[in-house]
């Protein structure tokens, strides 16, 4: 659920290929992921930043990513 | 915040209730600084980190540099740099701390301004952390009431 209409995961190819990763896993397209939909060219740049800059892609370890992921998200206070 | 702080449990590797301490801590800091000067909410988060457990000198360096960068960015200088330096940390680590930093910062605003929600299967971990009132007052914000 959002606020604006979000398109369905499969409602393009390019919709279909970013989002296979979370189906070959068996979950559901995290919401914040699927926020980024309505423009499937952005999505895929963000997904593609996420993943080389965080999610194991510093020289930081996954510990302290995950440290100041959650402190940054805790000091902006967003709960999600 | 409940996302990633599972994510942190998983990598956590000490105490399950240090863990749980830290995470409800930076919440009730996030919270508080919402109603506070900016000045003001990086010296009263200085303070409150210092208490947390669990943590290492070089990860309470890196939480004084997110704290300021995040709440108070036009406050940044070298002299924030040079106490992650003093902490252990090259240049490289630097930029990588900036850069998460600021990836989590541009995906909390696209949540919080598409009013995205937690899926169920975080909801357990969210009642952990912060109570049912708190899962349910985040799910009545997405739907739209305003009780956030």
């Amino acid at each position: 659920m959002a606020w604006i209409d979000l398109p369905g995961d499969e409602d393009s190819p390019e919709l279909r290929r970013l989002t296979k990763r979370y189906r070959d896993e068996g979950r559901a397209v995290p919401s914040v992921i699927a926020a980024l939909k309505p423009n499937p060219r952005g999505m895929r740049a963000v997904l593609q930043m996420n993943f080389a800059i965080t999610f194991g892609g510093s020289v930081l370890g996954r510990r302290t990513e995950e440290l100041i992921a959650t402190f940054t998200s805790a000091l902006n206070d967003c709960f999600y | 915040m409940v996302s990633h702080a599972g994510y942190l449990r998983d990598f956590w590797g000490g105490e399950h209730d240090d863990w749980l301490v830290v995470v409800r801590g930076m919440h009730a800091l996030g919270e508080a600084a919402a109603m506070q000067a900016p000045a003001a909410a990086v010296d009263t988060g200085i303070g409150s980190l210092t208490a947390w457990p669990g943590l290492s000198e070089a990860d309470r360096a890196v939480l004084r540099f997110v704290l300021r960068l995040t709440l108070a960015p036009g406050s940044m200088s070298a002299t924030e740099v040079s106490h992650l330096r003093e902490a252990g940390y090259d240049d490289r680590h630097v930029h990588d701390i900036v850069q998460v930093c600021a990836c989590f910062s541009f995906m909390n605003r696209l949540a919080d301004g598409t009013g995205v929600t937690l899926l169920d299967a975080r909801r357990e971990l969210a009642i952990e952390l912060f109570g049912q009132a708190a899962f349910d007052a985040h799910r009545r914000w997405g739907d739209g009431t305003p009780s956030r």
